[in-house]
């Protein structure tokens, strides 16, 4: 009878609350506390090497991305210019228009005399 | 050997011997909070990693411990926010409502995934799993752990008064859950 009780009710007992059912791999514990030294102490210095590192290649990313948003906004501007030298200067059709075979006859026979 | 709050702080004080003092502190409570977490999350795995955090966020801030609570309450404290922590990042996680975590939990209790316990126990520990969070914290803390309420005021920042009700509110939620069985 005090068995069922205690089966129907678990307040009536307190046997073996500390796992009740659950179960721990074996030596964890021993295992664990090794585990949590290394992870905490022996890691220590490595991660503060990391977070100085961490810090410097940030910092030189940072650098490299000012550098090129720098070098690409000069790039476009250039570019644009470039286009619009080629546009105004050197376009085919306005050569065209502007230079015939005569002009080009001209300029061939005062290249010789200049020799 | 047994460590006072004192002897440990001592211990992790001086250069020489911080991580001996902390190894002793991992000794006392590794159990202790073991056993908080592993009640509320249930799997083995996630109360490793949980653990592993706990102890090393008590490394990172043991030089920041101005020791106004006892070591006992501020390294439970840790534990619990990392328990409920955890079943948030799940619950965030899945974007399901609360109880299906629990309900998740429920279904793990099985010896797959580390629960050898006989159909009482089964029972029992689904039932627990359906009080509300803090109730359930509260229980556990209560019933398992055998906690004082006034540590217990100090850990989950609870009147002592409130933590009474929820406690014999969960008992007789748990009772009532116990008997339709």
């Amino acid at each position: 009878m005090k068995t069922s009780n205690r089966h129907k009710d678990p307040f009536l007992t307190k046997i073996q609350k500390e796992e009740l059912g659950f179960v721990v791999p074996k030596n964890y514990f021993e295992e664990f506390s090794v585990k949590i030294n290394e992870k905490a102490i022996n890691n220590q210095p490595k991660s503060a090497f990391g977070l100085w590192v961490g810090s410097a290649v940030t910092a030189c990313s940072l650098l490299l991305l000012l550098l090129f948003l720098d070098g690409f906004n000069r790039t476009e501007m250039n570019y644009q210019g470039l286009v619009k030298v080629e546009w105004n200067d050197y376009s085919e059709e306005m050569l065209l228009e502007l230079v015939d075979e005569e002009d080009v006859i001209d300029y061939l026979v005062y290249e010789e005399l200049e020799y | 050997m047994k460590y006072t709050d004192e002897e440990i702080l001592k211990l992790i004080g001086s250069t020489d011997r911080k991580e001996y003092g902390f190894n002793v502190l991992v000794h006392m409570y590794q159990k202790r909070l073991y056993w908080v977490i592993r009640r509320m999350v249930i799997t083995h795995e996630d109360t490793d990693d949980a653990l592993q955090n706990v102890f090393l966020k008590v490394w990172k801030s043991i030089d920041s411990f101005k020791a106004e609570s006892q070591i006992y309450t501020w390294v439970h404290r840790i534990a619990v926010n990392e328990a409920l922590g955890l079943l948030r990042k799940k619950r965030k996680r899945f974007f399901i409502p609360m109880v299906d975590v629990e309900e998740v939990l429920a279904s793990r209790l099985t010896v797959e995934d580390g629960f050898e316990g006989d159909e009482i126990q089964v029972k029992l520990q689904k039932a627990v799993l359906m009080l509300p969070e803090k109730q359930r914290l509260v229980f556990n803390l209560k019933y398992f752990e055998e906690m004082k309420y006034s540590d217990m005021s100090d850990v989950l920042s609870i009147s002592e008064g409130g933590l009474k009700a929820q406690y014999h509110h969960a008992v007789k939620k748990i009772k009532e859950i116990l008997e339709m069985d």
